[in-house]
């Protein structure tokens, strides 16, 4: 039941704003450049800096962050043999790379992990013992892909059509990167910005990102030539959904048997945000940089499909292979 | 100080998005007609039909047709002076400059940060609660003002009764608005639907969008020449729609004293981009000379009209 409140409440409205983007594109044939300037110059820095100045950090939980990290790496390491498999160009390696390497942690992760650890079988007696722990690890992950996504990814994308230093130069034209340094820098200066006049618009900013991205994603796939049977898109979609908890459960295995390890429920919250869809922030940043958009889109529409039977699944083992208590 | 705040809180965060609307523009050179249409056609509806949904004034049906009296009366008045007046330069139009009004895009937006903040709220509750009643006020001026503006081009256009009536039923608001009121009246409810979610985001989407959507006009059509008849024409409107709209209310006698507040409010404001899109479809009047005052009287003149508001229509 909870399960079917994440494709109610998570997956579904997705797919329902991708429908609208996807109608009006039929209809007006629409430019979908103009909402991805406005997701790059406002959007994206405004949730970034909303979500990251509000998330309650726990240093604690920096092992969770490096896990993360090292996640990516592996995922990185797959998508670029894969790709020198299959002869890709630079650019469709990149594309491989950042819908497999990050995930929708912000939409779809975060929203998962608070509704499994607020139902049976992590209800005591009415209360929710596991939630803050599990929401604490979540935001740390949530944080570090934000940081990657926007950063790395972007470069990435960039590298695929440019030469590394003109991706560079792009990526400090953008206004991630100094978002990041002003956020982490005003939290730790303790500067309380929520009754700031411009605070509102912060929060309206951020919460206007999900309809606007998966928009401009119903835009481009009306542009974009669809393959349903496009195998290295369906291998990528694999490697995202299985590959990702796959990893993490090694790592998770590795670290508990020869390190201080992490409690169950916080396992349970990394396997489960690895097994999150591609971000549809990728497609994004292929239209920008013009790196095989129709590949992206389809990555990304194939494994947010897929994830409503993977994501059960994977949930499911995480609370066999690290049971609680 | 009330007007300070009123300033601070609901004007300044505008000019910002304005701004940044202009500045993005001035880089990218960015289609508007996008933003248009998935404000007008997506947005915009779905804000209109949750405001609706969540809270049904108790004058769903008096409230428009009282905001169309304003409108209709304040566009007469602007025939009438061009009667009397002297045609001035390249203005050729008074009607427009009157009966059109920036509430059918953000005006709405200011009304939600004037509502959220000092003086109006005082801290019960949190802001986004305590305006929902005054949002679903603001939605049912938005889709009056959006009507009149459709029904004004299709005359202009056509000189045609049956265009200007097909003009007025084919705004998508309408039927959202509708839709609204229906699933509301009969308690159908939507709260644990899939479709929940997706019309949660729309708040912000909509404040986004058409504050960048206004910059973004404001780059297209800006002109730094400052002309002073466009300028007293605007500062009279302001004025007589403060005028038009205190004796409506207060002889009607009907309306509850939020619901006069937000009619009051949006009455003043001017308009901007409906005039800029009125001037480019018609091609009547020169609306670049509208912008600059139109702006100032709304980011200075409209706390005013705000904090006038509570004066004139306490709440007890």
């Amino acid at each position: 039941m909870a399960f079917l409140q994440i494709i109610s409440n998570n997956i579904l409205p997705l797919l329902v704003f991708v429908t609208i983007g996807y109608m009006l594109d039929k209809k007006f044939n629409l430019d979908v450049k103009a909402l991805n300037k406005l997701t790059f110059f406002v959007v994206l820095p405004s949730l970034i800096f909303y979500s990251v100045y509000s998330a309650k950090i726990d240093m604690t939980m920096i092992t969770v962050f490096i896990v993360g990290c090292v996640e990516m790496f592996f995922l990185a390491l797959g998508g670029t043999l894969y790709g020198k498999l299959r002869h890709f160009t630079p650019g469709k390696t990149e594309a491989f790379k950042n819908a497999t390497m990050f995930s929708n942690t912000g939409n779809i992760g975060i929203a998962l992990v608070a509704l499994v650890f607020s139902n049976p079988p992590y209800l005591l007696n009415g209360e929710t013992p596991y939630l803050i722990p599990a929401i604490s690890a979540a935001t740390m992950l949530l944080i570090q892909m934000n940081i990657f996504l926007n950063t790395l990814g972007l470069y990435q994308a960039g590298k695929g059509k440019l030469t590394p230093r003109d991706a560079l130069y792009v990526i400090f034209h953008m206004p991630v990167v100094y978002v990041l340094v002003s956020v982490f820098t005003i939290k730790f200066l303790d500067i309380d910005m929520t009754h700031w006049f411009i605070w509102p618009m912060f929060q309206y900013s951020a919460q206007a990102l999900v309809a606007i991205v998966m928009m401009a994603l119903g835009m481009q796939m009306h542009h974009s030539r669809f393959h349903a049977a496009d195998v290295d898109a369906w291998v990528a979609a694999a490697w995202r959904l299985f590959g990702g908890p796959l990893i993490v459960f090694c790592l998770l295995t590795l670290w508990n048997t020869w390190g201080p390890g992490f409690s169950p429920i916080v396992c349970q919250v990394i396997m489960i945000m690895a097994c999150v869809p591609s971000p549809a922030n990728s497609v994004l940043y292929a239209i920008e940089f013009q790196n095989y958009v129709d590949f992206a889109t389809e990555i990304v529409v194939m494994s947010t499909v897929a994830s409503v039977i993977t994501m059960t699944l994977t949930i499911y083992l995480s609370q066999i292979l690290f049971p609680v208590g | 100080m009330a007007c300070l705040s009123v300033f601070i809180y609901a004007s300044l965060p505008m000019a910002i998005m304005f701004l940044i609307g202009y500045l993005l523009d001035k880089h990218f050179s960015l289609d508007v007609r996008t933003y248009d249409i998935v404000t007008r056609y997506a947005v915009m509806p779905l804000f209109i039909f949750l405001s609706l949904y969540r809270y049904i004034p108790s004058h769903v049906t008096l409230i428009p047709a009282a905001f169309a009296g304003i409108l209709c009366l304040s566009g007469l008045l602007g025939w009438l002076l061009q009667k009397i007046l002297p045609e001035e330069g390249t203005i050729r139009d008074f009607i427009s400059p009157f009966m059109l009004s920036d509430t059918e895009l953000t005006g709405v937006v200011f009304l939600i940060l004037v509502f959220s903040h000092v003086p109006y709220f005082t801290g019960m509750g949190t802001p986004k609660t305590f305006i929902i009643p005054f949002v679903s006020v603001s939605s049912l001026l938005l889709l009056t003002s959006m009507i009149i503006h459709s029904v004004l081009l299709a005359g202009r256009r056509t000189h045609s009764l049956t265009e200007m009536i097909r003009a007025f039923f084919s705004v998508p608001s309408l039927y959202t608005a509708v839709a609204a009121v229906i699933l509301r009246s009969f308690n159908i409810p939507l709260e644990h639907s899939f479709l929940w979610p997706v019309l949660l985001h729309y708040d912000g989407v909509f404040v986004i969008l058409t504050c960048i959507m206004t910059g973004i006009w404001l780059h297209k059509s800006y002109s730094p020449e400052f002309k002073w008849a466009p300028a007293l024409l605007m500062l009279v409107r302001f004025v007589l729609m403060l005028g038009i709209s205190y004796a409506v209310i207060h002889f009607s006698g009907i309306f509850s004293p939020a619901e006069s507040q937000v009619l009051f409010i949006a009455a003043s404001i001017p308009a901007i981009i409906a005039l800029t899109d009125h001037g480019t479809s018609t091609g009547i009047n020169p609306t670049a000379a509208f912008i600059q005052p139109s702006l100032i009287i709304y980011l200075l003149g409209c706390p005013l009209a705000a904090v006038l508001a509570r004066v004139l229509f306490p709440v007890i």
